[in-house]
């Protein structure tokens, strides 16, 4: 019983200390010229576990890579996009987190964070029952939320069980 | 547009001190003559010994004016050293146009430039600094601290900058991602407008001088190959002992254009060049209660900049001659050409408010 205990506590301290986002490619409307793109990447590099953020102006797309132990939320990165002036767009995430709720309606919950996120597949016919309760990883869009928002929907295209 | 860029129209005058010291420099230079300057300034108010006495202590105030003003300036670049060692700046606005950039949310930036005004009577070199504060991500907090030298004696510009001390705030209400790279934005300013330490000669440099307000309205839409500005500003000044400095009213068209090849990524320059169409219209002088006959001005210019951005590092230039010019030149120089060049550096806020 002892050994039981020590091993769900050691299971949960890895699940809220692993990163969970792994990569988010945002699109950002409004960005015109380098001091945009700068001062975007100057701001999301000092949100905590952001390992690197590239900026592409001609696509309007700014990747972010996050460290292993992150637990960046994605509400920061809209903020330090809105506080500089410009309008954040669908982000393409990928994650990894605990699937829950029904088969019908899963919910993810990227671990180490509050975001959670109802799942939409992109196409149909996805059976996620054999995966509830599971630690998964997934790729897919967050679409645009208005300002000050975060989405609550993630429209997925793969899944699968982490590893 | 220098520091205006960022919505407070310049507050120019910008001759107004180069009058001061071109006006104290002719009324020094018999003193270099074996008569003097004491014989000479008697000579001109009657060879008494009254205007002899006087002419001495005018002397001795415009040679402390000289003093006071280079000993001013010298601090100003003291100044202006000391605080671009420590603050940052940017502006990625045209050099002599209203747009609409405004700071983002915990943003300092710091501008300082150089102007210049040729006319048929002499050059005039105007010098200044912005400082910007984004207070919101579409409000900023603005002071402009001028400062002149030079010779000449040239009509009034709110274009370039000048002797008027003003602070004030941009606020863009209108701002519309529309793409990647668009935006559709308006911004509005308002500023109080001070008299500067530099005082003036001339027409103006006998006026009381008042505080003033300065508001402008600018409207544009950017992308990652063109920008399209479109501003007006108007300044108004108070009433000081039956005098008042004349109405501004100034406007601008700004287009520019970014080469596909120059469309680059963050970590290099980027150049874009504009062709900027300002006009300026001034309303008559009052002094003593009535209005100067053939005071005001009403002038048009057109011209190229370059503005080149690296990271937090902008510099810009350009050059503008007349198209359009309306005005006494009794009163004022026949003003041929401006030119300019602007440094910007801007500290960014890096700091996250949800870490």
């Amino acid at each position: 019983m002892k050994k039981i205990a020590i091993t769900g506590i050691l299971a949960m301290c890895a699940l809220t200390a692993q990163g969970q986002y792994k990569q988010i490619d945002m699109t950002v409307f409004g960005m015109d010229c380098p001091p945009c793109a700068f001062a975007i990447r100057l701001s999301m590099k000092n949100v905590r576990g952001v390992s690197g953020v590239d900026v592409d102006l001609n696509k309007g797309l700014v990747t972010i890579k996050l460290t292993a132990r992150s637990t960046a939320e994605l509400r920061q990165f809209n903020e330090a996009v809105e506080k500089n002036g410009f309008a954040h767009q669908d982000a393409d995430v990928l994650a990894e987190g605990v699937l829950s709720g029904l088969p019908t309606a899963p919910l993810l919950q990227v671990t180490g964070t509050n975001d959670r996120y109802a799942l939409v597949p992109f196409a149909q016919g996805v059976d996620v029952t054999a995966l509830l309760g599971k630690l998964v990883i997934i790729q897919g869009v967050l679409p645009q939320s208005p300002r000050g928002k975060v989405p609550v929907v993630l429209r997925y295209k793969t899944i699968a069980v982490s590893k | 547009m220098f520091f205006y860029g960022r919505q407070i129209p310049h507050a120019t005058y910008a001759y107004r001190m180069c009058n001061a010291y071109a006006y104290a420099k002719s009324r020094w230079r018999p003193l270099d003559t074996s008569s003097g300057y004491i014989t000479s300034l008697a000579e001109s108010e009657g060879e008494d010994e009254v205007a002899g006495q006087r002419g001495n202590a005018r002397f001795r105030s415009t040679r402390d004016l000289i003093e006071k003003a280079w000993t001013r300036f010298a601090l100003f670049c003291l100044c202006s050293m000391v605080v671009s060692s420590s603050a940052y700046a940017a502006d990625h606005s045209p050099l002599f146009s209203y747009a609409t950039p405004v700071n983002a949310k915990g943003e300092f930036s710091f501008d300082t430039g150089l102007f210049g005004r040729t006319g048929s009577e002499g050059t005039q070199f105007s010098t200044g600094s912005g400082f910007g504060y984004g207070l919101r991500p579409h409000v900023t907090l603005n002071a402009f601290l001028p400062a002149m030298f030079g010779t000449g004696n040239l009509p009034e510009s709110r274009i370039i900058s000048g002797s008027e001390w003003a602070t004030g705030a941009s606020w863009r209400f209108l701002d519309s991602g529309r793409g990647v790279g668009r935006r559709l934005e308006s911004t509005a300013s308002l500023s109080a407008v001070a008299p500067g330490p530099q005082s003036a000669t001339g027409v103006l440099g006998n006026l009381h001088r008042a505080p003033g307000v300065a508001g402008s309205l600018a409207a544009g839409m950017t992308s990652r190959s063109q920008y399209l500005w479109v501003g007006s500003g108007y300044t108004r000044f108070a009433e000081a002992s039956h005098d008042r400095r004349p109405d501004t009213t100034s406007w601008s068209v700004a287009y520019g254009y970014r080469p596909s090849k120059l469309r680059r990524g963050v970590d290099q320059w980027d150049y874009r060049g504009f062709v900027e169409l300002t006009g300026e219209h001034t309303g008559g002088v009052k002094t003593g209660g009535t209005i100067l006959p053939n005071s005001s001005s009403t002038t048009v210019w057109l011209g190229p900049s370059v503005l080149g951005i690296f990271e937090e590092f902008a510099v810009e230039a350009g050059v503008q001659g007349p198209i359009i010019r309306d005005e006494s030149d009794v009163i004022y120089g026949r003003e041929r050409i401006r030119f300019g060049i602007n440094l910007s550096y801007l500290k960014y806020s890096s700091r996250s408010h949800s870490r």
